[in-house]
C-alpha cells in the first residue's frame, strides 16, 4: 500500500542552524503514527514542510502520494492538521469559526460542521465566542476543524496539550476511532506515555535528525530486557547472577541494584534468579523486569533524552539509563 | 469560489468590532461636528462638507480596518489554517483586498446619506455634487483601504502595520510637499497623496487645484501606486512561510 506520507532526505535549515536533518520515512496509511521528541527536536518544522507551510532545503515530499509543494492543493484536499496551536477567530463564536473554514473549503465541509462539532463534544458550546474556550476546548475545535473536509489524512501536533485526565481518555478513544475509520493519523508528542497509549508506529526524533523508526512492538522488542536485582550485599551477588545460563551482561545500577541483561525475560528466570541468591545466603530485597517499556528503549536510544521531556517519564530518571546506541537503526 | 470567501473575510472584518464600528463611529462623529461647525455656501454645498469631513475622518479607521485586514491572519496564527484549506495564497490576499473595499462602503453610505439629509433639509442638494462627493468619499476608503491591508500583509503584525499605514498617509503628505517645494513639482504631482488627491477630485489642469498633470496620468499614477502596493503584497503573501 502506498505511504500516506513519504520523505526522502527532507533537510530543513534556518541559516547555519539545522532544524530536520535528512530525514528518510514513509508513514504507513490507515494507522497512528507518533513523531517523538523532546521540545525544539524539529518535529513542528517537519510537520509544517509536510503540509506545504514551509518549504524543504532540501529533499522530497509525498502527502498521499502528491508531491508537497507541486501539488500541495491536490494533496491537501483530504487532510485535516493541528499545527503548533489550533488558532481561531476569538471574536467568533466556535460555530461561526468552522463556517469561515468551510467557506474555504468548499464542498461538503458546511454539512461536517455539526457533525464534527458533536464529535468533540461541543456542541452545547458552539455559540459561545472561541475567545472564552479553555485550551482543552480549543484543542478539540481543532480537530472539528480538521475534520471537516472528512479527511484521509490528520496531521496533529502535539494535539493533547491542554487536556486534561478525562480529556486525554476521549482523546485517544476518539483517535483510536479514527484509525478504525480507516483514516491516517500523524501526531507528534514529547509525551512518551501518551505515544504509547495511541501510536501502532513510531519515529523517534532528537535534534533535527531521525533516531529510528518502526512500529511500536519492534521497537520495544528491539531493545534490551533485565532482570533488576535490589540486593544486601552487590560485591557477592554480582559473581553469582554472572554465573546465571541467560545472562549476557550484568551492570551495577545505583550502590544496592545490578540489572541482568538478557535475551528476552521469562517468569522462570526470575525464580531461578531467586533461588540462586537466596541458596548463597545473599539477601535479595527486590527482583523485577525491565524491559519492553517504550520509556527504556527512547532511553537507551538517547542516552537519557527524556530528561529534557519535562518530567512526563513516570519514575525513571534519565541518569539511570544504559549507554546511547551507538550507531543510528536503520528502522524496523 | 471567490463569493464565499470574501463573505467569510466580510465577516472576519466585521466581527473585529472594535474597529470596524468604531471606525464607522468615528466618522460619523466628525460629520456631526462638520455639520455644526461649516455652513453651506457657494462653494461648498452640504454635501461637499460632509464629504470632505467624512472622508478624512474615515480615512483614520478605515487605515485601522485595512491594516488588521492585512496582518490580523498572519499576527493571530489563523492564516496557516487558511493555507491548508487548499485555497492559493495569492487567492486569500485577493480576497483580503476585496473584502477591506467592500468593507468601507456601509462608511461610505453613511457619509453620503447624512450629507444628502442635510443638504435636502436645507435645499441645497444637486445630483453634481452628489456624485462627485459620492466618487471622492468612495475612492477614499478604497485607496487608502487598500493601502493599509496592503502594509498589514507586508508588516505580518497588527501594531506595526496600524502605526506604518497612518505614518504613510501623514509622513507621505509632508514628503509630497517637501518634494514639491524642493526637488520637482512634477515630480511631486506623481506621488501618491497628490494622484489621490487629483483623482477624487477629479480635476485636471485648468481647474482650481493647481494640479500639475493631467488627470489621466493622474488616474495612471494612483492605478500604478496601488498596483506596486497590492502587488508586493501578494508576492509577499505567496512566498511566507506560515
Amino acid at each position: 500500500m502506498e505511504p500516506v506520507i513519504s520523505l526522502h532526505n527532507v533537510t530543513k535549515r534556518f541559516g547555519q542552524n539545522v532544524a530536520v536533518d535528512s530525514v528518510t520515512i514513509d508513514v504507513p496509511r490507515g494507522q497512528c503514527f507518533a513523531w517523538l521528541g523532546p521540545n525544539g527536536c524539529g518535529k513542528t518544522t517537519l510537520i509544517r514542510m509536510v503540509l506545504g507551510l514551509a518549504r524543504a532545503s532540501s529533499g522530497s515530499i509525498k502527502v498521499r502520494g502528491l508531491s508537497v509543494p507541486g501539488e500541495t492543493q491536490q494533496a491537501l484536499a483530504r487532510v485535516g492538521a493541528i499545527v503548533e496551536e489550533p488558532r481561531f477567530y476569538p471574536y467568533l463564536t466556535g460555530q461561526k469559526n468552522l463556517e469561515i473554514w468551510a467557506a474555504h473549503q468548499g464542498g461538503d465541509a458546511r454539512r461536517q460542521i455539526a457533525p464534527s462539532l458533536d464529535r468533540v463534544g461541543l456542541t452545547s458550546r458552539k455559540d459561545d465566542k472561541v475567545g472564552g474556550y479553555s485550551l482543552g476546548m480549543r484543542q478539540r475545535l481543532g480537530v472539528a476543524r480538521a475534520l471537516l473536509n472528512d479527511p484521509e489524512l490528520l496531521v496533529l501536533d502535539e494535539p493533547t496539550n491542554g487536556l486534561d485526565p478525562a480529556g486525554l481518555q476521549e482523546f485517544r478513544n476518539m483517535i483510536k476511532e479514527l484509525v478504525r475509520e480507516g483514516r491516517s493519523v500523524f501526531i507528534s508528542s514529547h509525551i512518551l506515555n501518551e505515544v504509547e497509549l495511541m501510536a501502532d508506529h513510531l519515529a523517534i526524533i532528537e535534534k533535527g535528525k531521525m533516531i529510528t523508526h518502526g512500529s511500536l512492538d519492534d521497537l520495544k522488542r528491539g531493545g534490551s530486557h533485565a532482570i533488576a536485582v535490589r540486593t544486601d550485599d552487590v560485591a557477592a551477588a554480582e559473581p553469582l547472577l554472572r554465573a546465571l545460563p541467560f545472562a549476557l551482561d550484568v551492570v551495577r545500577k545505583g550502590t544496592d541494584t545490578l540489572d541482568v541483561k538478557v535475551e528476552s525475560i521469562e517468569d522462570a528466570m526470575l525464580l531461578q534468579t531467586g533461588r540462586e541468591l537466596f541458596s548463597a545466603g545473599v539477601g535479595v530485597i527486590e527482583l523485577r523486569k525491565e524491559g519492553e517499556t517504550l520509556e527504556r528503549r527512547f532511553l537507551e536510544l538517547t542516552g537519557g533524552l527524556a530528561g529534557e521531556l519535562g518530567g512526563k517519564m513516570g519514575g525513571v530518571t534519565p541518569g539511570g539509563a544504559s549507554a546511547p546506541a551507538p550507531t543510528t537503526e536503520p528502522g524496523a | 469560489m471567490i463569493v464565499p470567501l470574501v463573505g467569510a473575510e466580510l465577516r472576519r472584518i466585521v466581527g473585529r468590532r472594535g474597529s470596524f464600528y468604531g471606525s464607522i463611529a468615528f466618522a460619523a462623529l466628525i460629520v456631526v461636528i462638520a455639520i455644526l461647525a461649516a455652513n453651506p455656501n457657494d462653494d461648498d454645498t452640504a454635501v461637499e462638507i460632509v464629504a470632505v469631513a467624512g472622508r478624512y475622518a474615515g480615512l483614520l479607521g478605515v487605515v485601522v480596518m485595512g491594516a488588521l485586514a492585512g496582518s490580523y491572519d498572519t499576527a493571530n496564527g489563523t492564516m496557516r489554517y487558511l493555507v491548508l484549506t487548499g485555497v492559493p495564497r495569492w487567492k486569500l490576499a485577493v480576497v483580503r483586498l476585496l473584502g477591506i473595499m467592500l468593507a468601507v462602503l456601509p462608511m461610505a453610505v453613511l457619509i453620503l446619506a447624512v450629507g444628502i439629509a442635510w443638504g435636502a433639509s436645507t435645499g441645497d442638494l444637486d445630483g453634481t455634487s452628489v456624485l462627485d462627493s459620492l466618487w471622492a468619499v468612495v475612492i477614499t476608503l478604497w485607496t487608502w483601504g487598500l493601502v493599509s491591508c496592503s502594509v498589514g500583509m507586508l508588516m505580518r503584525s497588527n501594531g506595526p502595520a496600524i502605526a506604518v499605514s497612518i505614518v504613510l498617509f501623514f509622513g507621505g503628505t509632508l514628503i509630497t510637499g517637501l518634494v514639491y517645494g524642493l526637488i520637482s513639482e512634477t515630480l511631486a504631482s506623481y506621488l501618491l497623496p497628490s494622484v489621490f488627491e487629483q483623482v477624487a477630485s477629479l480635476e485636471g489642469t485648468n481647474g482650481d487645484g493647481d494640479f500639475a498633470i493631467a488627470l489621466g496620468a493622474a488616474f495612471a499614477g494612483l492605478v500604478v501606486w496601488l498596483g506596486a502596493l497590492t502587488a508586493l503584497a501578494i508576492v509577499r503573501t505567496n512566498r511566507d512561510e506560515y
